[in-house]
């Protein structure tokens, strides 16, 4: 009943909601969180304990932490979504500008404070971009005259008025992801919340939208919150930084002071499970050439994306394949697995020529990793997700499930074997993505975009995974946005660029032929 | 073979969505109504000519598709069956009994028939040179509430997607040696379980990903929402629906008064 009738609550209400009862006004913090605790159904531990902060009008917040640690769930129950959408038990209070998310109904909390999710893409509710825009303030029912400044000044204000006329579908990622931005600043709401903006971005499109962030916050008054993994661009923006575990607040203040409390633990928790390796690409470079790519050309809808790819790779060889999106890193893994059949060109793997052969033929020799973990889940346990493959192949049961519980055991799973699949967490499940390729002892393991919504101990445990194998003799082939990752761990990076290899060097000569060529997004932090 | 819609500017690409659907309904429900052979196939002839002007060929591809033409044998053999009036052309003798096939039957099933294939000429017709989504914007701007438009909106912009995963669900399987093609029966069973499921928990975090986005900008929380860009209806569109209505209407009239006899069948 109560909701029902804030549901007719106004824009207005919230504007009123910040003045006190006596009459005097004052202005609210953005967000002010006392003692909150939620807990997720089903869930033994709650998801958030005893969170209180406050975010000032105007300042700009990260916060960060590892995953599983709360951040979203702090991030919906600051837009209100919890309680009004995520089921759960909530408990203490979270005011939005004065109001209590409680007390209102989400479309009216709606014009205060927005929420931009990770995937872009999965949030776009229309077909082009003036009409995802547009959308919310439609839904307002507002003049026409006033949605259509909204979004012009919207869009104006992250500079994407040049992307006005054009259809969602053929956007980049970082257009996506600005115009996800243009679409919730279209509300004209006072709190800005970011769901790991660039997680999905190649680092030239997440500049991008941190430019737009900047931007933003120069040309309105707008309060930030940013969930992100990745710190160190938006340090110098930041005027707070939260660092979250087990759903507490565990750090927070100026943001380099926090960033290096934070990066000292991360490295002593991340540097024990994967070391780098030292320069060990001599041994690597002396095996037998297992891939070897001539000339590989490929067209998609009458487009060419592969312009003669060359490649030779040996045995035990490491590679960080890296690029902008679209620039055809993903379509040359499907290449080498047969899923695309080049136009031209030859691929041997382990000295076969691939051209006619069956997928499932090739993928004894590679295994592929994709880029969403739930793509590739099939099976009801962990430990039939793993022997799924050697089942089908034909391996003997015996050994596939002797197989089956040696890689469970290494990739820390073991306890999981009678788990569904789809109950382990985000990491948990990027790990099994990777065991459920080895058991029928492909060779060569490529990994597609590994990193994603990963926290760097998740990232650092993926690696180690990596560089277990390749110590076993695999060759292991990764695409990664994760520059850092990349040059930290890899033996040989290649840069592709619309279509082609760029680069193909040692990271030591990589780095610097990066530097030389002004791709300097693809260069790692220094260290 | 499926129909999708062709960007073009022909004129009735040009027609706004709600004429051209007045144009569909009022064709459909006159075809019905006709029941004359000659009138059918002046009906599949102006449609030919429509697709012709618009440069598709959809349409015809579509009609020659060996699911459309199977279905339309279907109809015409069930139709001159099961019709027992009327002189006896041909006696098929069974085990149990015969069946036979009259000249008012076999009209009766070339009339059914070719209304099947012109109403299904004109809805593809209309579903090649019609933008679904310039549809659903012109519906519920002349009352279909916004919620319901939206809904089939979202579900046409779902289908990508889900397109999309599908390819990669596929490829996935395949790199971990599941091929439908090799497998028989009971692998096609199994591909159909290892796609479904991982579908649809993609299609539950969709489902997730769009509440929030759609909640956080207020949709559903007026009656009516505004839409920036207004329908065009120029005089050709106009003259269309008054004609299509004025049409329905007399023709309805017609039937209940009894003004005009209409075609029957007569052999």
């Amino acid at each position: 009943m109560r909701l029902q009738r804030l549901r007719k609550r106004t824009e207005g209400d919230i504007v009123s909601a910040r003045l006190q009862p006596n009459g005097s006004s004052r202005v609210f913090p953005a967000i002010s969180i006392r003692d909150l605790s939620f807990c997720f159904p089903d869930r033994s531990l709650p998801a958030l304990r005893n969170i209180s902060f406050e975010v000032a009008e105007g300042e700009f917040v990260v916060i960060t932490g590892s995953s599983g640690s709360g951040k979203s769930a702090l991030a919906l129950a600051m837009a209100g979504y919890i309680p009004h959408v995520v089921e759960g038990t909530m408990t203490g209070e979270v005011r939005v500008c004065g109001a209590c998310t409680t007390e209102f109904a989400l479309c009216d909390l709606a014009v205060a404070i927005s929420l931009c999710q990770q995937d872009p893409e999965a949030q776009m509710c229309t077909f082009t971009v003036d009409d995802e825009v547009r959308f919310g303030p439609e839904n307002l029912a507002l003049p026409v005259a006033e949605v259509l400044r909204r979004e012009e000044e919207s869009l104006a204000a992250i500079d994407c008025l040049h992307l006005k006329g054009r259809k969602t579908v053929g956007l980049s990622g970082g257009e996506k992801q600005r115009v996800a931005l243009a679409s919730m600043l279209a509300m004209n709401p006072r709190v800005l919340i970011l769901d790991e903006p660039t997680s999905n971005l190649d680092p030239e499109a997440a500049h991008e939208v941190l430019l737009a962030v900047e931007k933003l916050r120069q040309s309105r008054k707008i309060t930030l919150v940013i969930i992100e993994h990745r710190l160190s661009p938006l340090l110098r923006l930041a005027d707070r930084l939260i660092v979250m575990a087990q759903g507490e607040i565990r750090l927070a203040g100026k943001p380099d002071e926090v960033y290096r409390q934070y990066v000292a633990r991360l490295h002593d928790e991340c540097g024990v499970i994967a070391q780098p390796p030292t320069p060990d690409t001599e041994t690597s470079a002396e095996g037998p050439i297992v891939l070897d790519v001539r000339d590989l050309r490929f067209k998609r809808r009458e487009v060419e994306v592969l312009h003669g790819v060359s490649l030779k790779v040996r045995r035990g060889e490491f590679i960080g394949i890296i690029g902008a999106n679209g620039s055809g890193k993903t379509t040359f893994l499907e290449c080498l697995a047969g899923l695309n059949q080049p136009d031209s060109g030859d691929i041997e793997v382990r000295g076969v020529n691939t051209r006619g052969v069956k997928v499932s033929t090739i993928a004894r020799d590679i295994g592929f990793v994709f880029q969403n973990p739930n793509h590739q889940i099939f099976e009801n346990t962990v430990g039939a997700e793993v022997s799924f493959a050697s089942g089908n192949f034909g391996l003997d049961p015996e050994i596939t499930a002797r197989t089956a519980h040696r890689v469970l055991s290494e990739f820390d799973l073991k306890s999981y074997e009678e788990f569904h699949p789809l109950r382990l967490s985000h990491g948990e499940k990027r790990r099994l993505n990777l065991c459920s390729v080895l058991p029928h002892g492909p060779g060569i393991i490529m990994l597609d975009e590994p990193f994603i919504g990963q926290d760097p101990l998740n990232a650092a445990k993926i690696m180690a995974a990596a560089l277990r194998l390749k110590h076993e003799g695999y060759t292991v082939l990764i695409v990664s946005h994760d520059i850092d990752m990349v040059f930290r761990y890899c033996t040989r990076i290649l840069l592709f660029d619309a279509g082609r290899v760029l680069i193909d060097d040692v990271p030591q000569m990589a780095r610097r032929r990066i530097r030389e060529i002004g791709k300097i997004s693809f260069l790692p932090d220094e260290p | 073979m499926m129909v999708k819609f062709e960007k073009g500017s022909s004129f009735l690409h040009r027609l706004n969505p709600i004429a051209k659907l007045s144009v569909v309904v009022a064709y459909s429900l006159i075809v019905f109504l006709l029941a004359s052979l000659r009138l059918e196939l002046l009906c599949i002839a102006a449609v030919l000519v429509m697709e012709r002007i618009t440069g598709s060929r959809q349409v015809c591809a579509f009609m020659l598709s060996r699911f459309v033409l199977a279905l339309v044998v279907v109809v015409l053999i069930m139709q001159a069956v099961m019709t027992h009036s009327g002189t006896v052309l041909i006696t098929v003798p069974l085990y149990f009994t015969r069946l036979r096939i009259t000249d008012a039957g076999l009209l009766n099933g070339m009339v059914i028939a070719m209304r099947f294939v012109s109403v299904v000429m004109v809805g593809a017709l209309f579903v090649a040179t019609t933008d679904p989504v310039d549809l659903l914007y012109s519906l519920m701007r002349i009352g279909v509430p916004y919620r319901y438009g939206f809904m089939a909106i979202l579900a046409l912009r779902l289908t990508t997607v889900f397109e999309q995963e599908a390819k990669t669900l596929t490829n996935a399987q395949k790199m971990r040696g599941l091929n439908v093609d090799e497998s028989g029966i009971r692998g096609l069973m199994r591909c159909v379980r290892c796609t479904v499921i991982p579908l649809l928990v993609c299609a539950l975090s969709h489902v997730d990903d769009l509440v929030v986005s759609m909640e956080g900008r207020a949709f559903g929380c007026k009656k009516t929402r505004t839409f920036v860009t207004e329908d065009r209806y120029g005089l050709l569109d106009k003259a269309l629906i008054l004609g299509c209505l004025s049409l329905v209407l007399l023709t309805v009239l017609d039937i209940v008064f009894g003004w005009y006899p209409l075609p029957h069948l007569r052999p």
